[in-house]
């Protein structure tokens, strides 16, 4: 970007800085060295000063849609704004502050940057569609006081210039109040709100802007993975595949330590399987141990697995509470295709008289635990990377995301 | 479209439309007026503009919808706030207007009409409302007394030197109007934003 040519220059008259001046109908400059007024010799008691801000500084140039603008100034606003509350049916008062950045482009139009805490807005003016709102609770009411001013303006600011806003929708209605307070000059203003990365683009900040969209593309992609290992999930309980479901069988005491054959299953290749059992609790409290033992064809027991179903109940200072275990689905891997002999023994029925239970035995079943492991760290991974990159927005331009 | 010879130096000055009151000679800067249909130069009446702009007398531009603007004269206005430019121009329709340049931001104005404000503006205040009984009623958004500090090519008008003029700006359905003031008359113009930035200038 070719820099302007300013049309004039004036030098300060407390300390020589050269004032450029590239505003055509500028009426008042304030020297960005020691804060002297344009016509002045002597610095005021407390020297104005931009504010400091990360993206850009006094006479940058950019480009916004093809059209090259420079900043020429800048005016610094405190005061509150009010809002209507309708819960507490009161206006509430919010202590707020922003900068408005001046800025003109080639053809000599005038508009504004307007920057808070929140961000940044582009502000140019618009025909006066309203009287004033006064009283209108659908409007945001801003009271302010001009702080600080530095660079050139097409108008005189006074010292600590008094501003009443009227905001909504994205307009704006500014009345500058004269000396008494009363209304000086109403102007309205159409206010865009600007994509930081965009004015990251404008002001020619690409490798941040990159940089911003890689860390947008890996905090995605982390929360996409939650949501494919979720479908992974349900995908390969798709290709589970059920063995044998076994019949319904009643334990009671004359059933313990004898052998209860369950039936048989067939594994064409060695894997993992899973033993599922469901039981039928009798009432009150209880509980009922078990071996669960798969035999090969040669009815050697290959796997001896344990299975403990209870019910237990109480009463404590929240009151009562029970807690059972009514399912347990033990895993094995068996080493080898082969026909193999599913029984139960029982080993204990202590307080109820009888207990049923039915089971099946499912092979390629998915286990869930890496399945929320894997998430866990996905999340972290994308929180982190929305903080990280949160934070370096934040340095970069001086508000956040 | 008449020409003219400046009384004072001879100088040809071609495109003098019927509404053109007074002219900069562009040779011997000699300020001409009509006076009894007769163009006169006037000495010391000279009011040299230093305030450059992005628009400049003689300057011809084509719009994308085909219509073609020169640029015939300006006056400049400074009130206690600041300062604006107007800009008398004539498009290839034959139709001459006012331009208003106020912040990098252009207006146009219709033709004035004289319209009577009984009791004048006295009482009218930024803010409140101005009803005109020949005219829309206005929410007035600016009242100012601005000092006539420079022109230069050809105007419509015969300002004095340090014309002061007293304007309201004010606004009713979204439409502008400013009025220049003087006792209980006043020229109403409407206004609406001109997009200067689709016209294609040549380069002066």
């Amino acid at each position: 970007m070719k820099a302007f040519e300013p049309i004039k220059v004036h030098n300060c008259k407390n300390c020589g800085h050269p004032m450029r001046q590239f505003n055509p109908d500028t009426q008042m400059m304030v020297c960005e060295s020691c804060g002297t007024r344009f016509g002045e010799s002597v610095p005021p008691k407390y020297k104005p000063e931009a504010p400091l801000n990360p993206l850009f500084k006094l006479h940058e140039l950019f480009e916004k849609n093809g059209v090259t603008w420079q900043i020429i100034g800048c005016q610094s606003y405190a005061g509150s704004v009010e809002e209507w509350d309708s819960e507490d049916k009161a206006w509430e008062r919010t202590p707020w502050s922003f900068h408005t950045w001046w800025i003109i482009n080639e053809a000599r139009e005038i508009a504004w940057i307007s920057q808070d805490k929140t961000g940044y807005s582009w502000s140019h003016k618009k025909t006066v569609t309203s009287g004033i709102p006064a009283g209108d609770r659908s409007y945001e009411v801003g009271s302010w006081t001009m702080i600080s001013a530095v660079g050139e303006f097409s108008y005189i600011p006074r010292e600590a210039e008094q501003v009443r806003s009227y905001e909504k929708d994205g307009r704006s209605l500014s009345i500058l109040l004269d000396e008494n307070g009363g209304n000086q000059e109403i102007e309205a203003f159409h206010d865009v709100n600007l994509d930081l990365m965009d004015l990251l683009t404008s002001f020619g900040k690409q490798s941040i802007v990159d940089g911003l969209k890689r860390a947008k593309v890996a905090m995605y992609a982390a929360f996409a993975s939650i949501a494919a290992l979720v479908i992974g999930f349900f995908v390969m309980q798709g290709f589970e595949k059920t063995l044998i479901t076994t019949p319904t069988v009643t334990v009671n005491s004359q059933s313990l330590k004898k052998v209860i054959p369950l039936g048989e299953f067939k594994m064409e290749n060695k894997g993992l399987i899973e033993l599922d059992f469901l039981a039928n609790l009798g009432g009150g409290n209880g509980s009922f141990d078990a071996e669960v033992v798969v035999s090969d064809s040669d009815k050697t027991p290959v796997a001896e697995l344990p299975l403990s179903l209870w019910r237990e109940s109480g009463r404590d200072s929240d009151g009562p509470w029970t807690e059972s275990q009514y399912r347990d689905a033990p895993r094995i891997n068996l080493p080898a295709a082969d026909v193999y002999t599913l029984s139960l023994v029982p080993d204990s029925l202590k307080q109820w008289r009888s207990i049923s239970l039915r089971g099946k035995v499912t092979r390629n079943v998915v286990s869930l635990l890496p399945i929320i492991i894997g998430g866990v760290v996905a999340l972290l991974l994308g929180l982190f990377l929305s903080v990280r990159r949160r934070k370096y927005v934040r340095r970069e331009t001086g508000v956040g995301l | 479209m008449a020409n003219l010879n400046c009384p004072n130096c001879g100088g040809a000055i071609e495109g003098i439309s019927p509404l053109i009151r007074s002219i900069d000679c562009p040779y011997c800067s000699s300020w001409l007026r009509l006076s009894n249909q007769l163009w006169e130069a006037n000495e010391g009446q000279k009011a040299p503009l230093d305030a450059p702009a992005f628009l400049h007398v003689g300057m011809n531009g084509g719009a994308p919808d085909g219509t073609y603007y020169t640029i015939r004269g300006r006056l400049r206005f400074q009130y206690g706030m600041g300062s604006w430019d107007e800009w008398w121009m004539d498009d290839s329709h034959g139709q001459s207007f006012w331009l208003e340049e106020d912040d990098g931001t252009y207006y146009r104005h219709s033709l004035g009409e004289e319209i009577h404000i009984p009791g004048g503006i006295d009482g009218v205040s930024v803010g409140g409302s101005l009803r005109l009984s020949e005219g829309p009623t206005l929410f007035v958004t600016e009242k100012y007394q601005a000092d006539i500090v420079g022109r230069e090519g050809m105007l419509p008008v015969e300002p004095e030197a340090e014309t002061t003029v007293i304007y309201i700006d004010g606004v009713e359905n979204g439409k502008e109007y400013s009025l220049e003031i003087e006792g209980e008359y006043a020229s109403i113009s409407q206004s609406e934003e001109f997009d200067i930035r689709s016209i294609k200038w040549d380069k002066a």
